[in-house]
């Protein structure tokens, strides 16, 4: 998996492409919460190019909304395909963060 | 082996689930299937395989996951079996998905997904074999499927 890391403003910004499985879930989970870790707590997540995420990956959501609830920190995940979003809101994650349709959205609401 | 149907082995290694990708690539290339089936028919025989893996102890040898994925106009049906330590995913504890974050767990929502995108799930313990049968319609009246 592909990820571009930039920040605009005080946001973070990072661009995933690829698949999010258990091969993939651990290094990028260690990569976001070093980001936390870091003192980043605005971040938006540009899903756009993902077309696969398995319970690994979503594992990876939970634990940095975690994190980012001690540092009153946020989340938000935008531009995600129809059936990527839809194991969002069968696992419950969905109503966790903010989830805009597109990143301008995101960034104008964040 | 029909043409409608495919069967194929992985080896109990999460480095195969690139293969199943292919394979499940293929599969759907074959039957004209919609993007959104493909990617439901990786995510539930991923995580069915990571089960089996994980939680049937099949790291410590050579063992083989049999998978058995069949197409017909109205449904796919797959079928999974190890020889790893019986694990019934029916009975396997649901993850509350509606509690507080600070509560919120991370465990068990491999099955959870498998169990809601799939309209049909049983389990059988057979001659020493672990046998998970799942079948995804694919004419549904409305979404009801992805709504419970």
């Amino acid at each position: 998996m592909e990820v571009l890391e930039r920040k605009e403003n005080d946001v973070m910004i990072l661009t995933l492409k690829g698949r999010l499985d258990s091969n993939t879930s651990d290094e990028f989970g260690e990569r976001l919460l070093n980001l936390i870790k870091n003192g980043e707590n605005r971040l938006v997540l540009d899903l756009g190019d993902v077309d696969y995420i398995s319970s690994a990956g979503l594992r990876v959501f939970i634990r940095c909304v975690k994190e980012l609830k001690q540092t009153q920190g946020q989340l938000c995940l935008c531009s995600m395909k129809d059936y990527i979003r839809e194991v969002f809101d069968l696992s419950g994650i969905a109503s966790l963060l903010v989830i805009q349709p597109s990143l301008d959205d995101t960034l104008r609401s964040i | 082996m029909s043409e409608n149907s495919v069967s194929f082995e992985v080896k109990a290694d999460l480095a195969e689930l690139e293969r199943l990708r292919e394979i499940i690539c293929s599969f759907g290339r074959d039957h004209d299937l919609p993007d959104k089936i493909v990617f439901v028919l990786n995510l539930v025989l991923d995580e069915l395989i990571t089960n089996s893996i994980k939680y049937g102890h099949l790291e410590a040898g050579n063992h083989l996951i049999s998978v058995h994925i069949a197409y017909a106009p109205e449904a796919v049906t797959i079928e999974v079996e190890d020889d790893g330590c019986p694990f019934n995913p029916l009975t396997a504890t649901r993850p509350d998905i509606h509690c507080p974050i600070e509560e919120r767990g991370i465990g068990g929502l491999g099955l959870h997904l498998v169990r809601s995108l799939m309209d049909e799930m049983d389990y059988e313990r057979f001659k020493d074999k672990n046998i998970v049968r799942i079948r995804k319609k694919l004419i549904e009246s409305g979404s009801a499927a992805c709504n419970r």
